[in-house]
């Protein structure tokens, strides 16, 4: 029973690297850039999903508008910082992510102080039980905005010219370029997508924790690297089931007691051994 | 007066530090944002030698610096086999996975670190601030003389070369596993000395010290100062320690400002205030007609 | 050097197929063959860059098979590459003086030594002065034009005193004049006593410079000879047209 109640929780914690993860792994199978301000806008998305809730007292609401709005700010972020350094080496645009992402993160302590936000709210969904075995509103929540975005997101990438001009870009930018596809609204467009799911992310562990706060994204924002390096970089399918199967080693091995190392910690242990022995990941491509 | 030599301190400690990882990110082209790991693992390997096996200063000093140093050489195999943007995960990762094994061991007391870190003794005396500043200023000269030595000698060529292009290097008989490992390896050792300067300044140390920030603020003075050269690096350490104790709001928003300053320098003046290829170092230079402008001029 | 069935494959793409030859000392021999014939593999594997699959290199009676790159290139042979690799953002003198510290770089003497000392000034000078380059001495190497870039990086690898000079289509991007002058400086090398293995896609060009030509396509040695006798080897002919009429004039 034990066992079932975890997986619970593995479900939830990897539906959350999931969403964080297939936005940097999407940026990156493009553009080759490592997007860590990634997690600045995870934790945007989480306070203006406060702040919306907090006027208009409906989380749909504020959940949508914050994914619109971040979706704009990612791509802002494409436009006026990472199209200029594309072709420095790929260290600049990396340094420059993390420049911007502690930029981000101060800048919410500023406005918003360095506390903690409370942010509850009330779901329709109904407490299930069975036994000693349950699932909470709030995790049922997570689990089926998850699914609705991932049926989505499968939806938009395999059966519309979105996800057919994403996939060209992926592939080869210039040959993309050259047969007409308009590349940097393409590419504008994927840091959209990505940035409004990172968005919904950070809500969600906002309403989860039931805390809202500046350095909520700052070991999130690791760790959804490992999540890529995992899967492979710029396979989505392998980010997927990265984010499930990090989840599940996180979870196992902190519950398994005596562990000698704290939660956080075995990711980065995860993307080290990965990114020397096997960098092309779990599912990816092998890189040129 | 002791706040001013506090502060010499720091900036000496911090000067180490930006030399340090000058050596590794502008000579050798190993970019690593987990340098304050090096530095803790310095502090930390000198604290917990007088602390809790009783070693004297002395003693602890070497053993921390080559202790320190071997920590970088076993971090540089990681770069025979990523590069690059991959480098610079693995370097985040370790400082977040080093912190994390700080936090956890009792033996570096967890969580609330090492108390009663001694000062050296001079004479059976130990020293005082204004003593403790002018032995981190003379080790900080030490530093900066030896790179400026070092960095006219042919390990200096050896590093460009890698840094350049590892294939050619090879075949110009520069083996790069072996100077990739030296980078790290000396790198390390003066990011030890720092530690070491550190955690017997301070008396006390945490794991938070040495977190990922201190790495991003290293990172931040040798990107504004100049990646490559030792007078950006001493330039942007100096800056970076006095500004915020002088403008209020440099210190309200250190991070911020950290994160402006690495994204504007990138995007505007990539060789940073003193690199030798930036607009004000060559503006300095005007007056005095080195080879070094004649060779910038040029195309 | 003798080169003895040395082959090459990555997975199942077999790019270099039991390939044979020999370079006499002092000789000049030519290596050709359509794109994709594996003459540049070959290069690497010879470099140690790339790993032999099977086969073995010897060099002045030793073997040199899964050697490192830079222990190779300490036994004497140098190299350029097919898309140059000068050391960009150094000078040009900076980039000879690279190889002149090929004593150090395996000792603890790479601490005490100094590129700056006079003897490899004037060594480098020296060899910048016989590629034509010493007025460039200063520039970086990378705002130099092809033509010089191609010289930098021989003279860069002549630095090492190899006894066996390895060059990458030398001649590629050149225009007339500079083919020419490079052309100049590669006899002048060779009578000098190093061997050179050049490979070459402008026929022209290693017809009026070789002696000895091997032909390979689609990684298999397929002619060996003068050259007026591979101009007149019908296997080469067809490897050479073949490829041109499924390709569609391309110049190969």
């Amino acid at each position: 029973m034990e066992l079932w109640q975890e997986s619970v929780n593995i479900l939830v914690l990897g539906s959350i690297y999931v969403l964080i993860a297939v936005g940097l792994s999407m940026i990156y199978g493009i553009l080759r850039v490592l997007h860590v301000a990634h997690a600045g806008i995870y934790t945007l998305g989480a306070f203006l999903s406060l702040s919306i809730a907090g006027v208009t007292g409906n989380f749909w609401i504020a959940l949508t508008l914050s994914a619109i709005i971040s979706g704009f700010f990612g791509a802002l972020i494409y436009r006026y910082i990472y199209k200029f350094v594309l072709k420095e080496e790929r260290i600049v645009p990396l340094i420059i992510s993390v420049g911007l992402f502690i930029t981000m993160q101060d800048l919410y302590r500023i406005i918003y102080g360095p506390y903690k936000y409370p942010f509850s709210i009330s779901t329709a969904i109904p407490y299930i039980r069975v036994g000693s075995f349950y699932v909470s509103p709030l995790q049922m929540l997570i689990l089926m905005i998850t699914g609705v975005i991932l049926v989505g997101l499968y939806f938009v990438l395999n059966k519309t010219r979105i996800g057919v001009g994403l996939k060209a870009c992926a592939n080869d930018l210039q040959m993309a370029e050259a047969v007409g596809i308009n590349t940097k609204l393409t590419i504008a467009l994927a840091f959209f997508i990505g940035s409004a799911l990172a968005a919904v992310a950070g809500t969600l562990v906002g309403v989860y924790d039931n805390s809202v706060y500046p350095t909520m994204g700052s070991t999130v924002s690791y760790k959804a690297f490992v999540v890529v390096v995992l899967g492979g970089f710029g396979s989505l399918k392998g980010s997927v089931i990265a984010g499930y199967l990090l989840a599940a080693a996180e979870v196992l091995l902190v519950s398994w007691k005596g562990f000698f190392l704290p939660r956080d910690a075995i990711g980065f242990l995860v993307m080290i051994i990965f990114l020397i022995f096997l960098p092309n990941g779990l599912f990816g491509k092998k890189e040129r | 007066m002791d706040y001013l030599m506090t502060l010499g301190i720091f900036a000496s400690i911090y000067t180490i530090l930006a030399i340090s990882l000058n050596i590794l990110t502008g000579y050798a082209g190993q970019v690593s944002l987990g340098h304050a790991a090096l530095f803790g693992v310095g502090a930390y390997t000198s604290a917990a030698l007088t602390v809790n096996l009783g070693f004297n200063y002395w003693a602890a000093l070497p053993l921390s610096i080559l202790i320190t140093a071997l920590v970088g050489a076993l971090i540089g195999l990681s770069s025979l086999r990523a590069h690059s943007d991959f480098l610079v995960l693995i370097t985040i990762g370790i400082n977040f996975v080093v912190v994390a094994l700080l936090k956890y061991t009792p033996f570096f007391g967890g969580p609330y670190g090492l108390l009663g870190i001694p000062r050296p003794s001079l004479f059976g005396e130990a020293m005082n601030t204004f003593e403790y500043f002018w032995y981190a200023v003379g080790w900080a000269s030490f530093t900066i003389l030896f790179v400026y030595w070092m960095s006219k000698k042919y390990i200096r060529t050896a590093f460009e070369a890698i840094k350049e292009d590892e294939e050619a290097a090879e075949a110009m008989t520069v083996s790069v596993p072996r100077f990739k490992i030296y980078a790290f390896a000396i790198s390390a050792a003066f990011a030890g000395l720092a530690g070491n300067l550190w955690a017997h300044y301070m008396g006390v140390i945490f794991p938070g010290n040495f977190s990922f920030d201190t790495s991003i603020e290293i990172m931040t003075m040798i990107v504004l100062g100049g990646i490559g050269t030792i007078r950006g690096a001493v330039f942007g350490a100096v800056l970076l320690v006095f500004l915020p104790e002088y403008l209020r709001f440099v210190s309200d928003y250190r991070m911020l400002i950290y994160g402006l300053i690495i994204v504007f320098t990138m995007l505007f003046i990539p060789s940073g205030l003193l690199g030798d290829n930036s607009i004000t170092w060559r503006w300095t230079r005007i007056f005095k007609k080195g080879d070094r402008v004649a060779k910038n001029n040029e195309n | 050097m003798k080169i003895d069935r040395v082959t090459k494959h990555f997975g199942g793409l077999v790019a270099v197929n039991s390939v044979s030859f020999d370079i006499s000392e002092g000789e000049l021999l030519a290596l050709v063959g359509p794109n994709g014939a594996g003459k540049t593999t070959l290069f690497n594997v010879i470099t140690g860059v790339l790993k032999a699959s099977s086969g073995n290199i010897f060099f002045n009676g030793k073997e040199i098979t899964g050697k490192r790159t830079n222990q190779i290139a300490r036994m004497g042979i140098g190299r350029t590459f097919q898309i140059v690799r000068p050391f960009g953002k150094m000078t040009v003198l900076e980039n000879i003086l690279v190889p002149l510290g090929k004593a150090f770089y395996t000792r603890l003497s790479v601490f005490s030594h100094s590129p700056h000392e006079k003897i490899f000034i004037s060594k480098a000078m020296d060899l910048l002065k016989s590629a034509y380059l010493d007025d460039e001495a200063n520039k970086m190497a990378s705002y130099l034009p092809i033509g010089m870039q191609r010289r930098l990086e021989i003279a860069r690898a002549l630095a090492l005193e190899p006894k066996l000079l390895l060059l990458d289509e030398p001649a590629a991007g050149l225009n007339e004049k500079e083919s020419m002058q490079l052309k100049e400086y590669i006899e002048k090398i060779n009578s000098s006593g190093v061997s050179i293995l050049l490979i070459e896609h402008d026929m022209k060009f290693i017809m009026s410079i070789s002696k000895r030509i091997v032909v390979l396509d689609h990684g298999s040695k397929i002619a060996e000879g003068t050259p007026s006798e591979i101009a007149s080897n019908p296997r080469v002919i067809e490897a050479y047209l073949g490829r041109k009429h499924k390709k569609g004039d391309k110049s190969a």
